[in-house]
């Protein structure tokens, strides 16, 4: 076996043991966060339909204690995966996709409302 | 906010996150940071987002004037100075909590400042636009009365921000001077905004500003003294400093 003049040793690993962040996992991450916000819309928005009362804030109730539920998780995980910093970066990216969807799932909760107000809570 | 606008308005929103996104990604080719720097992406994502929603909240000296923070959380206005603070810390934070040292400010700065362009059109097509004016160039607004087009004079000083820190990119720390030159501007420019005045003549964002004038005087002191520090150490060496890595600021 030979081996080029130009080789040379890898670099030992990490004293720390970190994992690096690979792109693939990060977007897992987004990915797991921003389906937590779409669960919450979406989970809030089929209770405004289905129980009495008014549909709005039935909505905006149930979509409001899902979004504490998932801030809670996402960062408690997030962080706590970001520490540890041994899961390749999907708790990094649970983080940013929690700050992205704080920001765009306003837009989508309006939307719901406006067609929960126009009475039958569909978009047809 | 002129009625039913609010779709609008974050919907520029979002599209001013989305092209951020874009020169952010366009930044980090150039700068080529190591992986750690999504560490800090999602620390300044998580205080931004978390303090532009509560930024707000103290509107009265008297706390149990405010809202509750759940209602802040659900209805609360929102605010970008508050937002970028929340950034800006939560940068920092990231960056302790992974021993990140390198400078990251540069790859924020111009994302930062064309997102915003972006994100204040929303502003300008949906609220007052600013102090009632008699000059030529003011807008009329749903009630009648020709305003200041604020939102307009920022959008001009966001592009202009933009233009100007790419060409000073790797000279100076860019987001510490975008911070301090939107906060001079900021505070300008609040005189024909048209927010509400609440002490001495000046409103909330201007107070807010002023509340934090003392710490970028120290901000800017800490890093006088470690350029200082580090200029003599090169010296001692016996060796010219070497420029800073490519990644500099906050």
């Amino acid at each position: 076996m030979t081996v080029s003049p130009d080789w040379t040793p890898p670099p030992p690993p990490e004293a720390s043991g970190r994992r690096p962040i690979r792109p693939g996992l990060l977007w897992i991450g987004v990915g797991i966060a921003l389906g937590g916000h779409l669960l919450t819309i979406l989970i809030g928005w089929l209770v405004a339909l289905n129980v009495s009362g008014e549909a709005p804030v039935n909505f905006l109730y149930v979509a409001g204690i899902g979004q504490v539920v998932l801030a809670v998780a996402a960062l408690a995980y997030g962080i706590t995966a970001t520490v540890r910093a041994r899961d390749g970066g999907i708790g990094v990216g649970i983080i940013i996709g929690w700050a992205i969807g704080l920001i765009i799932s306003p837009v989508v909760g309006f939307g719901v409302c406006i067609s929960l107000v126009d009475g039958n809570g569909t978009f047809g | 906010m002129m009625p039913g606008s609010a779709l609008v308005h974050d919907f520029f929103t979002g599209l001013g996150i989305l092209v951020a996104t874009g020169v952010f990604v366009l930044q980090k080719r150039y700068w080529k940071p190591d992986d750690r720097i999504w560490i800090v992406v999602a620390g300044a994502l998580a205080g931004g987002a978390v303090l532009g929603r509560l930024g707000t909240w103290a509107q009265h000296l008297d706390l149990r004037q405010n809202a509750s923070l759940a209602e802040q959380w659900a209805y609360g206005n929102r605010s970008i100075l508050s937002g970028l603070v929340g950034a800006y810390f939560g940068a920092l934070l990231a960056k302790r909590l992974c021993r990140y040292r390198a400078k990251t400010g540069d790859l924020f700065a111009p994302a930062v400042a064309l997102g915003m362009a972006v994100g204040r059109i929303g502003c300008l097509l949906t609220e007052l636009p600013g102090t009632p004016t008699g000059g030529a160039w003011g807008i009329t607004a749903w009630d009648g009365v020709p305003r200041h087009p604020s939102f307009a004079y920022e959008i001009a000083f966001q592009l202009a921000a933009f233009v100007v820190l790419l060409r000073l990119r790797g000279r100076v720390d860019l987001f510490a001077w975008y911070l301090v030159g939107y906060a001079i501007f900021r505070f300008a420019v609040e005189f024909a905004r048209g927010n509400e005045i609440v002490f001495a003549g000046l409103t909330r964002p201007q107070l807010f500003l002023l509340a934090l004038a003392p710490l970028a005087v120290w901000r800017f002191g800490v890093q006088a003294r470690r350029k200082a520090r580090e200029d003599r150490e090169a010296q001692d060496d016996g060796k010219p400093r070497l420029d800073p890595a490519p990644a500099a600021g906050g």
